[in-house]
């Protein structure tokens, strides 16, 4: 067997050349050597740079490292407790409570004319709202339920309840309010205000320990239910950790971040091409790099550096995500 | 007498309120291989799955070495009792050595590190399964017959004594049918593991089993020696039907033909006893009463036919049946 550590440390050179990448450029792009001496010296002459560095750019990256993390890791886990390529952090509906929850917001606020109902803070509320709703909901299930399959179903379920009420809101709203609505859906890492922060990273940073203790039952769910069983895995048990970590993962970065979509079905495949292993001891720390690169290198696409527009962070990660996934099955079949 | 295995106490399988198999009473010990047989939707599976705890039973007790199941948490139930179901393991990125050793799963500790008994427990495996060849292959890319025999040996890295295979035999081609069985049954001589195995190949069960479950259509269970069972007449009764019977000479199940028109052969060893078995097949029964009406000869390596007067001649045995058939 090959040694892993190569391929972390290819992997980790990646993830900080886009690290650096990304504060360095925007819609002001500044030298690599002026933003390396700013972040050594926790300073810079230049004030303008100290200020876009520390207070938008690097909170901003920061943001998107836990983020993909945490939808590549909650992608993982789905994909391996349903035994399918296809899962995602979504599939459990957790993006359709938030959206449900946004669009109710925004409809009441076209309603009743209450402009205060589309601040930041309230829309934050409303999607954490609906996607904790969504998750208790889930949670109920998951531990009734006899087969996984069920789960599948009950997401997609949610998914077009969710989909109902925002036609209602396309229906009844003023482009004014579609426009909230379409910002939001878009997704962005630059939401999040430092007063949240520790909301956003401590759970997600305790989400991604927990993931990396679980590993040896995640391998055991591998070979399918009945198998685990019988190497002494409490399935009832395993599936509510499971579901409980990847909700909590994928709720909490939609709720901060907006519906971002791919990078949880993608990095994951990208980690199992990269190491060829099935070992979620090294499936979940490679998930974890490989998911925040993907989503550094689409905020820094989406920035478009140099042209002063920014494009919809979704609509990058799925036209990169996407050709990504394509390469890595077609790339397989070959090997194959 | 050892402790048995697994002990069953008037257990009664199904689904929900359905019954399925009923009453059953036995004891397994070490070493042996039991092989179970019945009808298609007879219970096989539902009465493994329920000793595996996969399945609640509807009434009675299951006890391993002695400890009752409801007792076993899943975790201890690991280390009394591996499987091999028929549930297709779809897993890229994995080797055939990654895969068996997860049978070490139940005696690691959280991070599953493999110690070094452990190691050489998957290896001894391996080699016992001959399978060395193949410890280094991605499990996608097996052949059926070799990834059975990775299935088997993570079962018995799991250390168990009782293993249970629901149809390993399934998918096969014969030569790794009979293969398995024999492999089976080696691994039951040297090992103190007893293995419960469901298969439809019933002649593959009654050369290799030491012991027979048989469950009719009924539910009921017969539980003996493959002769034993054989002797009993149980296999007529429950596998007979208006077009097979069950030949308790032979051992194997044959057509019943009850029209048989009669014919002479007039020959002796191999060549008659093959030419029996065509005459059979085709509808007559061969006799060693003269007979001028219809009579086989075999004469400088040519089959002569004499029947209703009419003499003919035939190099090989097909032609004579073509000729017979048609008649």
């Amino acid at each position: 067997m090959k040694s892993k550590t190569p391929r972390f440390l290819f992997l980790l050179c990646i993830f900080l050349g886009l690290f650096v990448l990304n504060i360095s450029l925007g819609s002001v792009s500044f030298s690599f050597s002026d933003t390396f001496s700013a972040i050594i010296h926790q300073q810079s002459d230049d004030k303008t740079l100290e200020l876009i560095l520390f207070s938008f750019r690097i909170p901003k990256t920061f943001t998107a490292i836990l983020a993909g993390a945490s939808l590549a890791v909650a992608g993982l886990l789905m994909q391996s407790l349903f035994q399918n390529p296809l899962a995602g952090p979504f599939v459990l509906g957790i993006s359709s409570g938030a959206s449900l929850g946004v669009s109710i917001c925004i409809l009441l606020s076209s309603l009743y004319g209450l402009t205060a109902f589309r601040s930041k803070p309230t829309l934050l509320l409303a999607s954490s709202l609906g996607s904790f709703l969504v998750f208790l909901a889930i949670l109920a299930c998951a531990n009734r339920i006899k087969n996984n399959t069920t789960l599948l179903i009950l997401g997609l379920m949610f998914g077009y309840i969710s989909g109902g009420f925002v036609s209602v809101l396309f229906y009844f709203s003023q482009t004014e309010e579609l426009n909230t609505f379409m910002q939001w859906s878009y997704g962005s890492f630059s939401r999040l205000t430092p007063e949240y922060y520790h909301l956003f990273a401590i759970p997600i940073l305790l989400c991604l320990f927990a993931s990396l203790l679980i590993s040896k039952y995640l391998n055991a769910f591998l070979l399918g239910e009945n198998y685990a069983r019988s190497l002494g895995v409490s399935i009832k048990k395993f599936r509510l950790i499971i579901v409980f970590i990847s909700a909590s993962l994928a709720g909490i970065v939609t709720s901060f971040c907006g519906p971002i979509s791919f990078i949880g079905v993608s990095a994951p495949h990208i980690a199992r091409y990269v190491f060829h292993t099935s070992n979620h001891f090294v499936l979940v720390p490679a998930s974890i790099i490989i998911g925040a690169s993907v989503a550094i290198l689409a905020d820094i696409i989406s920035g478009m550096p140099g042209t002063g527009y920014t494009l919809p962070l979704n609509s990058i990660t799925s036209i990169i995500g996407a050709p990504i996934l394509i390469w890595v099955i077609l790339s397989k079949k070959k090997a194959l | 007498m050892s402790e048995a295995l697994l002990k069953i106490d008037a257990l009664t399988t199904g689904y929900d309120s359905t019954m399925v198999s009923k009453s059953v009473s036995l004891e397994v010990y070490p070493s042996e291989l039991i092989c179970i047989l019945g009808p298609n939707g007879a219970g096989k599976s539902t009465l493994l799955k329920t000793i595996a705890k996969l399945l609640e039973p509807l009434s009675g007790d299951i006890h391993f070495c002695g400890k009752h199941i409801d007792l076993l948490d899943t975790k201890s139930l690991s280390q009394y009792l591996s499987i091999v179901l028929t549930d297709r393991i779809t897993l890229e990125y994995m080797t055939v050595w990654e895969f068996v050793s997860l049978g070490r799963f139940p005696y690691t500790n959280f991070m599953g590190t493999l110690s070094q008994k452990d190691k050489d427990i998957v290896d001894q495996v391996i080699d016992q399964l001959a399978i060395t060849h193949l410890q280094s292959r991605d499990l996608s890319a097996l052949s059926d017959g070799q990834r059975q025999r990775v299935m088997i040996a993570r079962a018995l890295a799991q250390n168990t004594g009782l293993v249970i295979l629901d149809e390993p035999t399934a998918f096969l081609d014969l030569p790794s049918k009979v293969e398995l069985m024999a492999l089976l049954s080696d691994l039951c001589s040297t090992k103190t593991s007893s293995f419960l195995v469901s298969t439809h190949d019933l002649d593959l069960a009654l050369s290799q089993a030491d012991r027979i479950w048989l469950i009719d259509s009924a539910g009921d269970l017969h539980d003996g020696a493959p002769e034993d069972l054989v002797l009993d007449g149980i296999f007529n009764t429950v596998f007979d039907s208006q077009q097979t019977y069950f030949d308790q000479d032979k051992a194997i199940f044959v057509n019943s033909k009850n029209d048989f028109a009669s014919i002479q052969v007039k020959d002796s060893g191999l060549s008659r006893q093959w030419l029996i078995k065509a005459l059979h097949r085709i509808g007559y029964k061969a006799t060693d009463k003269d007979d001028t009406k219809a009579c086989i000869e075999k004469i400088d390596s040519q089959w002569h036919l004499k029947i209703d007067g009419q003499a003919l001649q035939f190099e090989k045995i097909y032609d004579l049946c073509k000729y017979l058939k048609l008649r």
